[in-house]
C-alpha cells in the first residue's frame, strides 16, 4: 500500500516521510496502516530502500496561534485549505537494507539514499519474508545499527520487531526468541 | 622451517618468569602446551621455550546467547550477522618460561622476557624432541613411556633417560584405577628392551604383574648378541618359596619389629637370644654369624624358660605363632641373589599367597622385603652383584609406611640414601602418597603422577615432590586413566604425558564383580551361551503348572 510520495533523508539510514492524506490518493492510509514497526519498502529507480516505521510526528501548523480563527473546525475545509495542507502525519523510517535490481537483498545501512519524492509503500508478510530469508535462513543483521542507535524508542522497536518476527518465522522461533530476550534485557538497561 | 605464529606477547605475567601472550587460537593451544619466543642472549638468537600454564577469555559470545540451552549460540550469531561466532574469540594465555636449551646445560633460563606484540610460535615436535628430553627415542638407556597428551598420538613421544631413574629413584602415585600398575608395566618393557636389558626385581604383593612373561614371546624385544644367540628379555615369577632367604639374616629390630608390643623385659632376653645364636652360628661356621636357625633360637630361649625366666617361654610362643611356618624364610636354604637378579631378567616375587593359598601377613612381607634388599646392597657393596640392580616395589606403603615402623623402611631410606654410589635403583609405587614415609617419598628424583583425587593425597605430593610446579599439580585430579605428569631428574622439564599401549597384557586390570558372580552361579558355559552384551536373564526354574496354572496352551 503506498503511503507516502515523499522523503526527506536526514543520514544514509534515517528518512522522514509525510503520510497521504484523503485527497492525496484515492485510497488514503488509515491510522493502523503506518504503525511504529510497520516495514516500508521506498522504491529508488530499480532498486528499493527497506526500512522501518520508528517514529511519528504529528504536524500542527496552529499550535501555539494565539489569534481568534474565523472558521470553526467544520469549515476549515473550505476557509482555511492551506491549515489543513501543511498540517498532517510525518513518519520516521530507520533503513534496514536494500534490494538490489537482481532481487538480491543486503541487509544494514544503504550505500544510497532515497530521492525526494521517492514512494513509500508498506510491505505484505510475503515481501518482509523474502527481505528476512534471501540467503536461505532467517538474518536481523540489521540490529546492529538499530541496537547502535541506542534510544529508548529504538529499543522498544527492536523488540517489536523481533516479536513480530517470531510470529512470521516458527521454524526460527527459538532462536529468534533468544534474541529477543536479550534485546528486552537492553531495554530494561539489565545487560551490559 | 617457518614455525606457527600462534600469538603476541602482551607483556609480564603474575610471576617474574611469566609472560602473558594474546591469541584468538586457544583451540590449539592447550593446558600445558609448549609455546616459544624468540630473543637475543649474548649476541645469540635463542629460542625461548615456555609452557602454557593457564588461558583466560578476554572476548567471548556474549551470554544471552546462551540463554536457551536447546539453541547452538552460534546460529543466533549467524542470524545477526556474524558469521564464526567463535572466530572472534580472544585468549589471554599466560605460559611460564622454561629457558633455551643448551646441549650441555640443559635449559637455561634468560631472564628476559620477551618484548611486547613479539611473535609466540607453536613449538615443533622437532624442537621439543631436542629440548624435553636427555635421550632420544631407541637410544641406549632411554624408555619411551608414551607421548605428549597436548600434541596428537604420537607425535611427540615422552621419553627418560634410565640411568637417571636407576640412580635417583622413581615414584609412581596414582589413586586406584587410573593405571599406576599399567605405567609400571610400560616401564618393565621398556627396561627389558635391548636398550636397556635391565635387572629387574618386583615385588608384588598382589600377584599382577604375571602377564609380563610374554615379554618373553615379543620378537620386537630380541636382538642378536654378536656371538650367534640372541637376546630375549625374560620374565621370570617367583611364587612364595621359590625365593629363599636364610633366616638367620634376619637382624635384630626385624624381630622387634615382627614381634610387636614386646616388654623391655622381653626384649632384652631376645635380644640375649639372638646375640647368643649368633655367637654360636660364629663358633660353629667359620666366623659366620648368619648361619642360626630358628630351632636354635627358641632352643636358647628355651634354656632361659628354664632357667627361671617366664619371658622367655612368651617368647616362644610368640616366634611360633610369626615364624612358626616360614614361607619366606628357611633355616638352610639361602638362594642365590644372580637367581633373581641378571640383565635381561626381570624378577617378579610374588608375596600375595603362599602354595596353599595361606595369605603371608605385612610384616612376613616387610622382613623379606628388608632382608631382600639388604642382601642386594651388601652384594653391590661389597661385591656379588657386578651390575645395578632396578627394584621396583608395588604397593610401597606397606613397606615404607608413614608414621609406623616396619622393617623394611630402614633399608629403603638406606639404599635410597646411598644406592646412587652402588647402583641400586627403586621405583616406589602407591595409590595413597599420604601413606608413604614423607622422607622416602622425596628421595624419589623422578615422579610419574597419574590421577588423584583425595586432597589429602595431593597435599602430600605437593609437599614431597620438588620438581612440578603448583599448575600443574592442579591437574592431578583432572587427568584420565593413562594420563601421567612425568617430572624429575629423568627429562628436563615435567611434560603431561599419554601411557603408551603396552605390548603384554595387563594383569592388574579392575574385576568386573557381576559378571563373576554370575560365572558362579550360573557357570561360564551358560554365561557364554548368552552372549556379551545380553541383558535377558535365565528363566527362573519354577514347575510347569506354576507357568501356566490354568493348563493352556
Amino acid at each position: 500500500m503506498l503511503i507516502s510520495n515523499s522523503v526527506q533523508a536526514d543520514s544514509l539510514y534515517s528518512y522522514v516521510c509525510r503520510v497521504l492524506k484523503p485527497g492525496d490518493v484515492n485510497n488514503a492510509p488509515a491510522i493502523d496502516d503506518y504503525t511504529q514497526g510497520t516495514f516500508v519498502r521506498i522504491q529508488v529507480g530499480n532498486k528499493s530502500l527497506v526500512g522501518v516505521i520508528c517514529d511519528e510526528v504529528a504536524l500542527n501548523r496552529d499550535i501555539g496561534a494565539r489569534g481568534p480563527r474565523l472558521a470553526g473546525m467544520g469549515g476549515v475545509e473550505r476557509l482555511s485549505p492551506d491549515l489543513l495542507l501543511e498540517s498532517g502525519t510525518l513518519l520516521s523510517i530507520i533503513a534496514l537494507g536494500a534490494i538490489r535490481e537482481d532481487g538480491t537483498v543486503e541487509q544494514g545501512i544503504p550505500t544510497f539514499l532515497p530521492e525526494p519524492f521517492s514512494k513509500v509503500h508498506t510491505m505484505n508478510d510475503n515481501e518482509v519474508r523474502d527481505f528476512h530469508c534471501s540467503n536461505g535462513y532467517v538474518e536481523v543483521t540489521y540490529l546492529a545499527h538499530m541496537r547502535a542507535v541506542g534510544t529508548p524508542l529504538m529499543k522498544t522497536l527492536i523488540v517489536r520487531l523481533l516479536t513480530r518476527l517470531e510470529l512470521m518465522f516458527p521454524e526460527e522461533q527459538s532462536k529468534l526468541a533468544v534474541i529477543r530476550r536479550q534485546a528486552v534485557l537492553q531495554q530494561q538497561g539489565w545487560d551490559r | 622451517m617457518i614455525e606457527k605464529i600462534v600469538g603476541r606477547v602482551r607483556g609480564p605475567g603474575e610471576t617474574p618468569h611469566n609472560f602473558v601472550f594474546v591469541t584468538p587460537l586457544v583451540s590449539q593451544i592447550k593446558f600445558g602446551e609448549f609455546v616459544y619466543y624468540e630473543i637475543e642472549v649474548d649476541g645469540a638468537l635463542r629460542k625461548v621455550l615456555a609452557r602454557v600454564v593457564s588461558q583466560e577469555p578476554l572476548r567471548q559470545v556474549p551470554d544471552a546467547l546462551f540463554a536457551d540451552p536447546s539453541v547452538n549460540p552460534a546460529d543466533v550469531a549467524q542470524m545477526q550477522g556474524v558469521e564464526e561466532v567463535t572466530g572472534y574469540e580472544l585468549y589471554k594465555v599466560e605460559a611460564q618460561t622454561l629457558g633455551y636449551h643448551d646441549p650441555t646445560m640443559g635449559f637455561v633460563n634468560p631472564r628476559l622476557l620477551p618484548p611486547s606484540t613479539s611473535p609466540v610460535y607453536h613449538a615443533s615436535a622437532e624442537m621439543l624432541m631436542e629440548a624435553l628430553y636427555k635421550k632420544q627415542p631407541g637410544a641406549i638407556g632411554s624408555a619411551t613411556i608414551g607421548s605428549l597428551l597436548n600434541r596428537p598420538p604420537e607425535e611427540v613421544p615422552v621419553v627418560i633417560d634410565v640411568a637417571a631413574v636407576a640412580n635417583t629413584h622413581l615414584a609412581i602415585i596414582a589413586s586406584t584405577g587410573a593405571g599406576k600398575s599399567y605405567l609400571a608395566g610400560v616401564l618393565i618393557e621398556e627396561l627389558m628392551k635391548p636398550e636397556n636389558c635391565a635387572s629387574i626385581v618386583v615385588i608384588d604383593p598382589h600377584g599382577e604383574a604375571s602377564t609380563l612373561q610374554e615379554i618373553a614371546n615379543l620378537q620386537d624385544y630380541w636382538v642378536p648378541k654378536g656371538n650367534g644367540s640372541i637376546y630375549m628379555p625374560h620374565v621370570r615369577v617367583v611364587p612364595v618359596g621359590g625365593f629363599m632367604t636364610r633366616i638367620g639374616t634376619i637382624e635384630m629390630g626385624d624381630l622387634y619389629h615382627l614381634l610387636p608390643g614386646l616388654s623391655d623385659r622381653m626384649r632384652s632376653v631376645l635380644y640375649d637370644a639372638y646375640n647368643q645364636a649368633q655367637r654360636r652360628s660364629r663358633e660353629r661356621y667359620g666366623g659366620d654369624p648368619e648361619r642360626w636357625t630358628l630351632g636354635e633360637l627358641k632352643e636358647i630361649l628355651r634354656e632361659k624358660q628354664e632357667e627361671g625366666d617366664p619371658s622367655a617361654g612368651a617368647l616362644i610362643w610368640r616366634l611360633n605363632r610369626t615364624l612358626g611356618n616360614p614361607r619366606l624364610f628357611d633355616n638352610t636354604r639361602h638362594s642365590d641373589l644372580s637367581e633373581i637378579c641378571q640383565p635381561g631378567l626381570c624378577s617378579v616375587l610374588r608375596l600375595s599367597q603362599d602354595g596353599d593359598g595361606g595369605r603371608i601377613s605385612e610384616g612376613e612381607q616387610q622382613l623379606a622385603v628388608a632382608a631382600l634388599l639388604r642382601r642386594i646392597f651388601a652384594a653391590r657393596m661389597i661385591g656379588g652383584l657386578d651390575y645395578p640392580v632396578f627394584v621396583i616395589v608395588e604397593e610401597a606403603h606397606i613397606f615404607a609406611p608413614f608414621g609406623s615402623d616396619a622393617s623394611s623402611k630402614s633399608i629403603l631410606k638406606k639404599i635410597m640414601g646411598e644406592g646412587r654410589k652402588f647402583g641400586v635403583g627403586i621405583t616406589l609405587i602407591s595409590q595413597r602418597p599420604g601413606k608413604i614415609d614423607g622422607d622416602v617419598l622425596s628421595m624419589c628424583n623422578t615422579q610419574f603422577l597419574m590421577r588423584i583425587v583425595s586432597p589429602n593425597d595431593q597435599q602430600h605430593v605437593a609437599q614431597s615432590v620438588e620438581s612440578v610446579g603448583r599448575d600443574l599439580l592442579a591437574e592431578l585430579p583432572a587427568l584420565t586413566p593413562g594420563q601421567a605428569i612425568i617430572a624429575g631428574s629423568a627429562l628436563n622439564t615435567p611434560v603431561l604425558a599419554r601411557v603408551r599401549k603396552r605390548d603384554t597384557l595387563h594383569g592388574g586390570a579392575s574385576g568386573n564383580a557381576p559378571v563373576a558372580w554370575r560365572e558362579k552361579f550360573f557357570g561360564k558355559r551358560a554365561e557364554a551361551n548368552r552372549g556379551q552384551g545380553s541383558r535377558s536373564l535365565p528363566p527362573p526354574s519354577v514347575s510347569q503348572d506354576r507357568l501356566d496354572p490354568f493348563g493352556g496352551a
